[in-house]
């Protein structure tokens, strides 16, 4: 009886273990939840982080190549008749009166959008016709993606072919963060990059900057233009045709899916990368 | 106190056992809190890694891009042995030393191996004198940053996995290899810097580069492509143009006893494709590869001492040394060679109508030879009028200022490029030349002197004292203010090129030498002109 009486255990003692039971795996579990939860925030801060870097990489290495291959690549026309033969007939100084043959061909670099389209002569940084495009949010390059691997466009179906790149940063009504996209698209001579549709896909995510809100402090500008020193219109001031652009500073502010547990805030991590345009102004 | 009474196992089994059940969850719990913790940390390293792997690859880019830099050095032409044209380049017929039987070209184009590179090795250059360099305008010279290690299956994406054997280039024949260790470039091959692995130097061609310059629709051919006024065509298309039909800017055929070269026919100059490739040892995928297009820039000249759109106004005292096709101080090629002797007298050149005239003062000397009686009235005989102007201003500072140093507008005093003063502007001894823009009106009011190429976007003032070695090329007019007086005797060793019109409108004393050396000498210190630069993708 001895025995059996104190091989069981009472309601209380039961009780007794079970809520010590209750605390110690709750507040484990407590503990491990907070930590997953961590984990997640890292994670998608790091996601976040990692796209824009990847965006940045992606961005310098087309600006890097932008202008490739150069507007005086291609002959055009010798002399009369035409030399060769096959030359499209007529003489061209600036790129954008070359045939249309041609203008698929070669890259002027940045481009420049004025009101009407493509204009050569709009200026970045301000100056008297200032372009539509460069600007802080938008920028479009032009440039040859795959020279070594010339497939048909498959739009145009030509081949070689100069593709339109374009970066722009966007913020759809009622979304909190804003979207880089990367539209790619073949060039056509006397067409308006600028009017072709943005690609759906998105290239950088949860980036903060907001393209519908002036540039200061707390809204950076994604792209800031430096001019070719040689080619500035006024000593001292970053003035000048767009494909004259020499420096491009990027900067990409992206933020986390998820607010901070503790914070209360989403946090935030700039990217910042810098690219040249290596090819040589004309 | 329980367990220790009792004597039967079963009730120290439950305690046991209870005791083990807290322990395994302390024990699981902490597992997958440090799983998470292991996580995060590894997240932290992945991207630290990450973020190293990319500052990494970013130096092996710019090493590439430093050993472009390494091959366009040594293509220039005044690292080369006197006398020696630029790689591929015939100075009295450029295209022709890629005609198959064409003439053979000296093959030491290349500076010499440096001391600790692999002596022996760059063959034929330093073995054979000549080499029949066009009869393959596919072939390429490799350098190489030490002995192969980057030649090998696998080694690293673009490289060549051997030396001899580039499928980008089909057709390729056995190359040499330098040893670029001792490099000519600063800081290449030491230890503290990360050099580039290869660079190849070959001759553009429509298949090497893949592009349809021609637009025939096919690349297929290995034809050389040269650089001509400011765009590239294939050597077929550029020939049958030689050498009556050339369009501006470069100007006329000179006279057959000019001595002078390169514009004899037409001044084309191959277009090379230097390839780069920089890995940083040990770093997976950190390789990178860069391409560039290099050409030198065609070498022009003027034919007269100053050639001028409009009617040339002189109203002071001048002296003019020098003549179409006539160089009284370097006419032959290498410099040094004895002028020829002159038969033309024409120092000054202006496309105006005569009659419209060129006014000056009756104590104009022109030597030597002495200038024939004057004309006429004011008119001068030395003075050539309504002549073809066959410079295309324009194009000629559109090609030049993207090599230029810019220099702002407006008046200088004192001001001192290019090496000036020197102590002997006829060969142009101590002169540094460069290439100088300034994209408005220049006015130089006194002591100004420099050498190399001044490209003026504007009108051009200059005071009696300026002294320039080389070529001025103005798109608008120049006029000389005042007098003054130059120390080594004269104001322009060279030329100048004028869109507007030139004037001497205060008098004074102004002295103009034309100098074919002082004009070519501009181009063998000028690197070659880039012409793309691109990353290659892997």
């Amino acid at each position: 009886m001895k025995n059996t009486r104190q091989v069981g255990f009472s309601l209380i003692e039961l009780m007794v273990v079970l809520a010590i039971f209750l605390i110690v795996t709750g507040t484990l579990f407590s503990l491990l939840d907070a930590s997953q939860v961590r984990y997640r925030a890292e994670q998608q801060l790091l996601e976040s982080f990692q796209g824009a870097r990847l965006g940045v990489e992606l961005m310098v290495r087309d600006i890097h190549n932008a202008g490739y291959p150069p507007a005086y690549t291609y002959a055009g026309n010798l002399g009369t008749p035409p030399t060769p033969a096959t030359y499209p007939a007529g003489t061209w100084t600036v790129p954008a009166l070359a045939p249309a043959d041609l203008q698929r061909r070669f890259a002027v670099g940045i481009l420049g959008i004025g009101a009407a389209g493509v204009d050569p002569n709009c200026t970045v940084n301000g100056g008297a016709t200032p372009c539509l495009i460069p600007n802080a949010w938008d920028l479009i390059l032009e440039l040859d993606i795959d020279p070594e691997n010339p497939l048909p466009d498959p739009i145009t179906g030509l081949t070689p072919q100069v593709e339109w790149v374009r970066y722009t940063l966007q913020r759809p009504g009622g979304v909190a963060t804003s979207t880089l996209f990367r539209t790619v698209g073949p060039k056509v001579a006397g067409a308006n990059p600028a009017a072709t549709p943005v690609s759906n896909v998105p290239f950088v995510e949860n980036a903060v900057q907001d393209p519908g809100v002036a540039v200061g402090a707390n809204n950076p500008a994604l792209f800031t233009y430096e001019c070719d020193p040689k080619y500035i219109f006024m000593a001292g001031m970053q003035i000048c045709t767009a494909e004259h652009v020499k420096n491009v500073y990027i900067n990409v502010r992206v933020q986390s899916t998820r607010a901070d547990l503790k914070t209360r805030q989403f946090r935030q991590i700039t990217v910042q990368g810098a690219a040249s345009r290596l090819n040589p102004s004309r | 106190m329980l367990h220790h009474r009792t004597k039967d196992g079963q009730p120290c089994e439950m305690r046991r056992g209870q005791r083990g059940v807290v322990l395994l969850l302390a024990l699981i719990a902490l597992l997958l809190i440090s799983a998470v913790g292991a996580a995060i940390i590894y997240m932290a390293a992945s991207e630290s890694g990450f973020v190293g792997s990319q500052r990494l690859s970013a130096r092996a880019f710019y090493a590439a891009v430093s050993g472009l830099e390494e091959a366009r050095y040594r293509l220039l032409p005044a690292n080369q042995a006197t006398g020696v044209p630029p790689l591929g380049v015939n100075y009295t017929n450029p295209l022709a030393v890629v005609t198959g039987t064409g003439p053979v070209i000296p093959c030491n184009a290349l500076p010499a191996p440096g001391p600790s590179e692999q002596a022996g090795t760059l063959v034929p250059c330093n073995t054979a004198s000549v080499i029949p360099f066009p009869a393959r305008p596919w072939n390429a010279l490799y350098i190489m940053d030490s002995p192969a290690p980057y030649l090998g299956p696998g080694s690293n994406p673009g490289a060549p996995t051997s030396a001899t054997n580039d499928a980008s280039l089909t057709n390729e024949i056995p190359i040499p290899i330098v040893n670029a260790t001792g490099s000519l470039q600063p800081g290449v091959g030491t230890a503290a810097s990360i050099p580039w692995s290869w660079v190849r130097i070959n001759l553009k061609t429509e298949r090497a580069s893949g592009e349809d310059l021609n637009l025939d629709g096919t690349t297929a051919d290995d034809e050389p492509v040269f650089y001509y006024q400011t765009r590239q065509y294939r050597r077929a298309d550029l020939l049958p143009l030689v050498p009556s039909v050339l369009p501006p800017p470069w100007g006329p055929p000179p006279a057959a006893d000019s001595g002078r070269t390169c514009v004899a026919t037409v001044c084309a100059a191959p277009v090379y494709m230097l390839t780069a490739f920089a890995t940083i040892p040990g770093v997976a995928a950190s390789g990178r590869v860069v391409r560039s297009e290099v050409a030198a820039l065609p070498s022009f000249s003027m034919n007269a001492a100053i050639l001028s759109l409009p009617p040339i106004q002189i109203s002071g005292t001048s002296e003019y040394y020098g003549y179409d096709g006539c160089d009284p101080d370097c006419a032959g090629f290498p410099p040094g060679t004895p002028p020829a002797t002159c038969s033309t007298i024409i120092p000054l050149q202006s496309a105006a109508p005569a009659g419209s005239n060129v006014s000056g003062n009756s104590s104009d000397t022109y030597p030597p030879p002495p200038c024939p009686p004057p004309g006429t009235g004011t008119a001068k005989a030395c003075v050539q009028q309504n002549v073809p102007f066959t410079y295309n201003v324009d194009e000629l500072i559109n090609t030049l200022r993207p090599m230029a140093t810019p220099l702002a507008p407006g008046g200088y005093t004192g001001l001192k490029i290019g090496g000036f003063p020197f102590t002997d502007p006829i060969n142009g001894t101590g002169a540094e030349p460069v290439v100088t823009y300034v994209g408005g009106d220049f006015k130089c009011t006194g002591g100004c002197s420099g050498a190399g190429i001044l490209i003026v976007d504007g009108n051009f003032d200059f005071n009696a004292s300026m002294e320039f070695y080389g070529i001025i090329i103005v798109r608008g007019n120049v006029s000389v203010l005042g007098g003054g007086s130059p120390t080594t005797g004269c104001n322009i060793y060279g030329a100048l090129l004028s869109g507007g019109t030139v004037q001497s409108t205060l008098g004074g004393s102004i002295c103009f030498r034309y100098n074919t050396c002082a004009q070519r000498n501009q181009f063998a210190t000028m690197p070659l002109l880039t012409l793309s630069l691109r990353e290659m993708p892997q």
